[in-house]
């Protein structure tokens, strides 16, 4: 056994699920307007950012190429409030089901992980308020 | 209550399922990569998965300098 397989932390399976029905999830961002050119990088992922994977995404890269967002914008504002430097905004976005989007399905709490190419989740992205 | 590393980019790690846990992984990251240790923080979440308590972040558990 290599000793990267060795030091393996993290789950040993994980939940994925296309989207199949229209559903609503929140992320945190820092423009203040839905067609703000910096908007699809802030729907971009750390690995679509080429940066290094970190811990569990060296194992799950399928981890190092996903958005976070969460179910409410309220839960997206309390990431805001306890980590000021991680944006201004939150944006809500509307997927219709269909689309090739995929979340993972944990058994709790509000985080989501979402699947989906910056440019079509910037295409749903139906209102920025402040966060 | 679980707890949440993120990177500055809104982009979440990995969860824990205590502080000592995420401190210590948040402690691994900085050492690896000290000139981004600002970009990543650790912070809990309530039940509910809503975050309930100040972000540390990686730079704050770097070795001080002499």
């Amino acid at each position: 056994m290599s000793a990267a397989v060795a030091s393996f932390q993290g789950p040993n399976r994980i939940v994925i699920v296309p989207v199949l029905k229209e559903v609503e999830l929140f992320r945190v961002v820092n423009v203040e307007r839905p067609h703000h050119p910096g908007l699809v990088l802030d729907l971009t992922s750390n690995y679509e950012r080429q940066a290094r994977p970190r811990r569990v995404e060296r194992f799950y890269s399928i981890l190092h190429m996903a958005v976070s967002t969460f179910t409410t914008r309220e839960a997206a504002c309390q990431l805001v409030e306890r980590f000021p430097g991680i944006g201004t905004h939150v944006v809500r976005l509307r997927l219709p089901g269909g689309a090739g989007f995929c979340v993972d399905a944990p058994p709790k709490g509000a985080h989501r992980s979402l699947w989906g190419a910056p440019v079509q989740l910037a295409a749903c992205v139906v209102d920025v308020a402040p966060a | 209550m679980t707890h949440g590393i993120f990177t500055s980019t809104g982009n979440l790690v990995a969860w824990f399922e205590s502080e000592q846990d995420a401190l210590a992984a948040l402690a691994e990251l900085a050492r690896d990569e000290p000139e981004a240790a600002d970009e990543v923080a650790a912070i809990p979440f309530d039940n509910d998965g809503k975050a309930c308590g100040p972000a540390v972040k990686g730079s704050a558990l770097l070795p001080k300098a002499a």
